[in-house]
Parts: structure tokens; C-alpha cells; sequence
């Protein structure tokens, strides 16, 4: 019993170590995790290290609803139709909500977005093509403008893969994308030379 | 009776004279007595030289463009008359009322600039604040102390009526706010042509640093020949800047012919000489002289004049080659100071740079000339192809950031792969599409010129981003 524990721990911290190294070869710098951009273009940034291939899909998560289609024979059927997400209201914490995938609290009540809507699932539709990536040595990057890209949600994930193309491991970043004239327009320049600026030049001119 | 008129015709004769040699005085004296000098004299007037403006040769590094969304784009084509707009806007601002000047941190002007409709110049090298201000007429008082020297000016709607200064050395970002709303951003976008690229920060896409870098970058660039200017224009090129720097009559002067096809001039025991060496560059060096130094100015203007003068300033009459400041650095030892210049030359508007020294070097000393180097060239065979995809810039960065980190610090030992690209992605200060002047074959090859902010140069194949050289920092004569 005691040697079966021994090897089942040793596995589980293989794994892990494992997850981790993986997840370290591949890291997505934008977008942001669970952030929100206000553009009609959209970059996509994965920073690869070690010898590592990688590919990059990019899906718009779409909201749907069941509509009532008369067909040619005048019987209705139901139908589903998927539309943008409406993220103009949507802040960086409801991202994270939706990016965490839970519905429910911890007393089965539905988690909420500062909308006051309940969270849902949404279905992803592929933007563009995948395309892979492989870095043969030291650090390389992945990068790639998307344009003319519509508000809504979207989500950007990286798969870690094999020398046979297989997955070894998945990591995403889901983001809004929000019309440029959305932009809060809080005056970024209020409480100039505040403490964090003051013991920023004090430290430089100490090692200067 | 007779010899009384005699003696008086004589008296008016001496005063006649005496005047005379005192008018010939002042007028000698008077003008720019700062650079008055026996060279100035011994060359005659000469054939008038075309000079630049200071505008035209100070052509900002990059000048990019933002609509608010986060995106920049990079100017193409012309650009000094934006820098010079720019100056104009914040002397005209300045001078309209009260400025307030407060220090924002680089967050706060990375928002402005991004999140607004925005325009910066980077300025063609960093310039001491007070003699920017001097210059232009830019009139603020004590409060401007605190601005060490200007690399960057800016403008955003964020606040119309605000100034953003960046200076460079101290890294460190000014907001000058002045009494009223400006529309200087739009003014400022309208004389521009943007390029078609997308640029992002560097933090953006490798997770750290400030610079603009391009994403899915395309060029025309391809290989070519260039020739030296010496070898182009040959013995009349030697002969013209020798008579100009030793006098037309060349008294007093030697001429050395060494074995290598190198010719000296040399003027009495050596107070100038000037050197037309065997691969087409030109050298003079003057003993130093105890004028009065002067300030950036003034001294890039000595600079330039001197430059048009002897040998001509290339691009002034519309062909392609041109040269633009690129480097600037002051010195002051004892009795000496003045300034040294670094100028680069554009072909067809693209920078060519080396491994090699600037095309011209020119170092001023008390107001006067004291060292001129000059190695221009002139493209021999180019072609233009059509447009195709350069190497990432990204990874440009990316692949070759042990090698610029361990050419940053001078050792071979090889850092961990994260700390060397982080310490490189915070250091980058820009990149940009030239050519590569390669000592092989003559050849113009097309590179990313890659600038860190310790002053060094590193340039990578533009296509395959393979390490073609570098320049320290040291070897400049910096810091």
C-alpha cells in the first residue's frame, strides 16, 4: 500500500513538473489574459522557448438563441443562431468569469456579470486558418495582426505539440474587443509625480 | 612753401592709410569672431558652398503615429520639416502664457500616446535642453532645470494643451502643460505620410521595452554596389578640399606620397594636416586654437558649413545620396570643449551604416574645425525588387540576444537565455530597415540597424536576421 502511494506521488510530481515545463515553453504576451482592447485589429503574440512547435488558433466565442424556421413544407422547426457577444458593457473582471468556465457559486446559484446577466457558455468559431509555428533553438516568437476585426469576444489559444503533432499541452487567452470609441476616457495624466514616480528617480540617481 | 605742401600731402597719406589698416581690422574681426581663423583668410571666398539648413540635417530618427487604437505607424519619406513644425509648436505654445511642468512616469505617456490620437518625434539625437531652447526660442524659466536634454517631443489629444518631452539620457518623461488647447496633433499628422505597417510596442509583443517594432514587416530592399566618393570623383575631389583647407596657393604646405597611395598635406610643422588615403576617405586635423566654445548650435553649424565647403554636402541638389545627423557628443577638458557630429548617409531615403566609422566626422573645438573625416560613397549598381517579407523583427531580436547582450557587456560568458533577452528587449530603442555597408566586394547589403540605448549598433540580415556586425557604444567615444 505504502510503495503503491510512493509511485502514485512520484507520477502526479512527474506530471506536474512535466505541465510545467510545457506550459513555460509557450506563453501567450498578447493579448493580455482576460483584458480588453479597444481597436478594430487584434495582435497576437506567443513567445516560444526551448525547440518547441506550437499552434495558434484564434475563435470568436459567439452567443446563441433557438429560433423558429417555417420550411418549405410550412412545418416550424427550431433552429439555433449564433451571434457576436455584446461586450460593450462587459468589464475585465466578467472576462475573467467567462475565461474561468463556471456557471455556478458554490451554493449552486449562477455566477453574475456586473451586467447583472448570468454567465454562459459560448460556442467558438475558428478566425481564419490555424497555423503552426516551430522554433528550432533559444527563443522565438510567434506574432500576427489580425484586422478589421468586429467587437466581440474572442479567445487565442496555444497548443504545445509533439514531434508527431500531437497535443501535449493547452493554454488560452480569451479578450474583448471593443470599438476604439468605447475607450474610458479617464484622464490618465491625473496624479502626476506621485510616490511610485518619485522613488523610481530617486533609486535611478542612487545607481546611476 | 613747397616743401610744406609736400609734407602735409604726406600727413594725409598716413592718416589716410592708418584708417584704412583700422577699418580692415574691424572688418576681418567683426564677423563671427568666434570662428575667426588664418584658414578663414588663406582660403578666399572660393566658390560659394551650398550649405543646409540645420532643419534639414537634423532629420528625426523615427516619427510615429497613433489613431488611439494602440497602433502605430511609422512616417515614411521625408521628416525634417516635422521636427522642425514641432520645435515651432512648442516655442509658439511656450510662449503664450505660464507652463507648468510636472514629470509623468511611462505608463502614463504610454496611454497618452496610445489610447489617443498622438504624433512623437524622435529627434535625430539627444540635445541639451538649454541649448534646444536657446535655439528655438523656447521661453520657460527655472522649472525647465529639471529637463537635462531633449530626445523625444510629443503631442496627444489626450491633452490638447500639453507637451510631452522625453529625455532620453535620464529617461525620465516631462509633461509641459501651456495655457491653452493646441490642435498641434492634427497639424503635426497632416504633414506626414504614414507607412503601411503596424508597429507595437516591445512590450506588447516580447513582454518588455519601450521601442517600436513592426509586425509582419515587408521590404524591397536588395543587394547592391556602392563606390567611395574619392574613387568616383577622383584627383579633382582631392585637390578641391585640399586648396580648401590649405589655401588655394598651398604656401607654406608639403606634400607626402606613401608607398600604400596614401597623399598628406601638411602645413608648416603640422598645425594641418589633411590626408587623401588610398580607399577614397579624406582626413584633416588642426592643431587646437584658443577661441571660445560654443554651444550645439553653434558648433553644428560651423560643422556644417565647414563640411559643405570642403567636399560638398551631398543631396543638395536633388540626387539621392544625403546626409543627416545621427550622433552627437560633447566634450570638455581643461580649456578645450566643443562637440564631435556623426552623420549617416540615406540612399533613396534608407540609412546606410557600418562597422566602419560615419561617413563623415566632424569635431569642433573651441568654435573652430578641429578633426574632419570623410568617406562618402555613391551607390554603384542597385536594384529594386518587389516587395517580400523580411525577417521577423521579433525575432530578430529573439534569436540574436545572446550575441547583442554579451557584445553590450564585452564578454563571451553566455547568460541565461531569459535574463540576456529581457536586459536586450529593455534596452532596444529602435530598428529600422538600411543597408549594411560590407568592406567585401563593395556590397550594400539590406539589414534591420538595430540601436540599444548605450549608444551600440548592431545590424542583421534584413531577411534571414543573421548577425552582420556591430559598433560599441565605446567605440564612438561614449560613455
Amino acid at each position: 500500500m505504502r510503495s503503491a502511494k510512493r509511485i502514485i506521488a512520484i507520477i502526479l510530481s512527474l506530471i506536474m513538473l512535466a505541465s510545467v515545463s510545457a506550459f513555460a515553453s509557450a506563453a501567450i504576451v498578447s493579448p493580455a489574459k482576460s483584458s480588453i482592447v479597444y481597436s478594430d485589429s487584434l495582435l497576437v503574440s506567443v513567445k516560444v522557448s526551448d525547440a518547441e512547435n506550437i499552434r495558434v488558433t484564434v475563435y470568436e466565442k459567439k452567443d446563441s438563441r433557438q429560433i423558429e424556421i417555417v420550411n418549405d413544407k410550412g412545418i416550424a422547426e427550431k433552429r439555433t443562431q449564433y451571434f457576436s457577444v455584446d461586450v460593450k458593457d462587459f468589464t475585465e473582471d466578467d472576462i475573467a468569469l467567462i475565461a474561468a468556465g463556471r456557471l455556478l457559486d458554490d451554493n449552486n446559484e449562477p455566477i453574475l456579470l456586473s451586467t447583472g446577466a448570468a454567465v454562459k457558455r459560448y460556442t467558438d468559431f475558428t478566425v481564419g486558418e490555424a497555423e503552426t509555428f516551430k522554433n528550432e533553438t533559444g527563443i522565438s516568437f510567434y506574432t500576427k495582426q489580425l484586422s478589421d476585426v468586429k467587437p466581440g469576444l474572442y479567445r487565442v489559444k496555444v497548443e504545445l505539440l509533439d514531434g508527431d503533432g500531437l497535443v501535449k499541452s493547452v493554454s488560452s487567452h480569451i479578450v474583448a474587443v471593443k470599438e476604439k470609441e468605447l475607450a474610458p476616457q479617464e484622464d490618465v495624466l491625473s496624479g502626476q509625480q506621485n510616490a511610485v514616480t518619485v522613488i523610481q528617480n530617486l533609486l535611478k540617481s542612487i545607481f546611476k | 612753401m613747397t616743401d610744406r605742401r609736400i609734407e602735409s600731402i604726406k600727413n594725409v597719406f598716413l592718416v589716410v592709410l592708418f584708417s584704412t589698416t583700422i577699418l580692415l581690422l574691424y572688418l576681418l574681426w567683426s564677423h563671427n569672431s568666434n570662428n575667426f581663423s588664418i584658414l578663414n583668410i588663406l582660403a578666399g571666398s572660393g566658390e560659394k558652398a551650398d550649405v543646409p539648413r540645420l532643419e534639414e540635417v537634423m532629420a528625426p530618427r523615427y516619427v510615429a503615429i497613433s489613431d488611439g487604437s494602440g497602433v502605430f505607424r511609422l512616417a515614411e519619406g521625408y521628416t525634417a520639416h516635422v521636427a522642425a513644425a514641432a520645435s515651432e509648436a512648442l516655442t509658439e505654445a511656450c510662449g503664450q502664457g505660464p507652463v507648468a511642468i510636472s514629470e509623468i512616469n511611462r505608463m502614463q505617456y504610454s496611454a497618452v500616446m496610445s489610447r489617443y490620437n498622438s504624433i512623437q518625434t524622435a529627434l535625430c539625437c539627444d540635445i541639451p535642453f538649454s541649448d534646444y531652447a536657446a535655439y528655438n526660442g523656447v521661453s520657460i524659466g527655472a522649472p525647465a532645470d529639471q529637463i537635462q536634454t531633449v530626445s523625444l517631443i510629443a503631442f496627444s489629444d489626450a491633452s490638447k494643451e500639453s507637451i510631452f518631452i522625453y529625455d532620453g539620457p535620464q529617461d525620465r518623461y516631462f509633461r509641459l502643460r501651456t495655457s491653452a488647447d493646441h490642435e498641434y496633433t492634427e497639424d503635426l499628422v497632416s504633414m506626414c505620410t504614414a507607412g503601411s505597417e503596424s508597429c507595437y510596442p516591445a512590450s506588447e509583443i516580447l513582454g518588455f521595452g519601450r521601442a517600436y517594432i513592426a509586425v509582419g514587416a515587408e521590404s524591397s530592399l536588395s543587394e547592391g554596389r556602392y563606390i567611395s566618393e574619392g574613387a568616383e570623383r577622383g584627383r579633382d575631389l582631392r585637390t578641391s578640399m585640399a586648396e580648401t583647407v590649405m589655401g588655394e596657393n598651398f604656401d607654406f604646405v608639403r606634400r607626402i606620397s606613401d608607398g600604400f597611395g596614401n597623399i598628406t598635406y601638411m602645413y608648416g610643422y603640422g598645425q594641418k594636416t589633411f590626408t587623401a588615403r588610398a580607399d577614397g576617405s579624406f582626413e584633416y586635423s588642426s592643431e587646437l586654437s584658443s577661441g571660445s566654445a560654443g554651444d550645439f548650435y553653434s558648433d553644428l553649424k560651423t560643422a556644417v558649413t565647414f563640411v559643405a565647403r570642403c567636399g560638398g554636402w551631398p543631396g543638395l541638389g536633388g540626387e539621392q545620396i544625403s546626409l543627416v545627423l545621427d550622433r552627437a557628443d560633447s566634450f570638455g577638458e581643461g580649456r578645450q570643449a566643443g562637440h564631435t557630429y556623426r552623420f549617416k548617409q540615406l540612399l533613396g531615403g534608407v540609412p546606410v551604416r557600418g562597422e566602419d566609422e560615419y561617413p563623415v566626422e566632424i569635431t569642433v573645438t573651441n568654435g573652430q574645425v578641429s578633426y574632419y573625416r570623410r568617406a562618402v560613397i555613391n551607390y554603384l549598381e542597385m536594384t529594386w525588387s518587389g516587395s517580400s517579407q523580411t525577417a521577423e523583427p521579433a525575432n530578430v531580436i529573439a534569436n540574436n540576444c545572446n550575441h547583442i547582450y554579451n557584445v553590450m557587456h564585452n564578454n563571451t560568458l553566455v547568460a541565461a537565455v531569459d535574463e540576456a533577452f529581457s536586459e536586450v528587449s529593455e534596452a532596444l530603442v529602435d530598428m529600422h530597415q538600411g543597408y549594411f555597408q560590407s568592406s567585401q566586394g563593395s556590397a550594400l547589403v539590406p539589414c534591420w540597424i538595430v540601436r540599444m540605448n548605450d549608444g551600440s549598433d548592431f545590424f542583421f540580415d534584413l531577411y534571414d536576421a543573421a548577425p552582420l556586425g556591430f559598433r560599441r557604444s565605446g567605440e564612438y567615444g561614449l560613455e
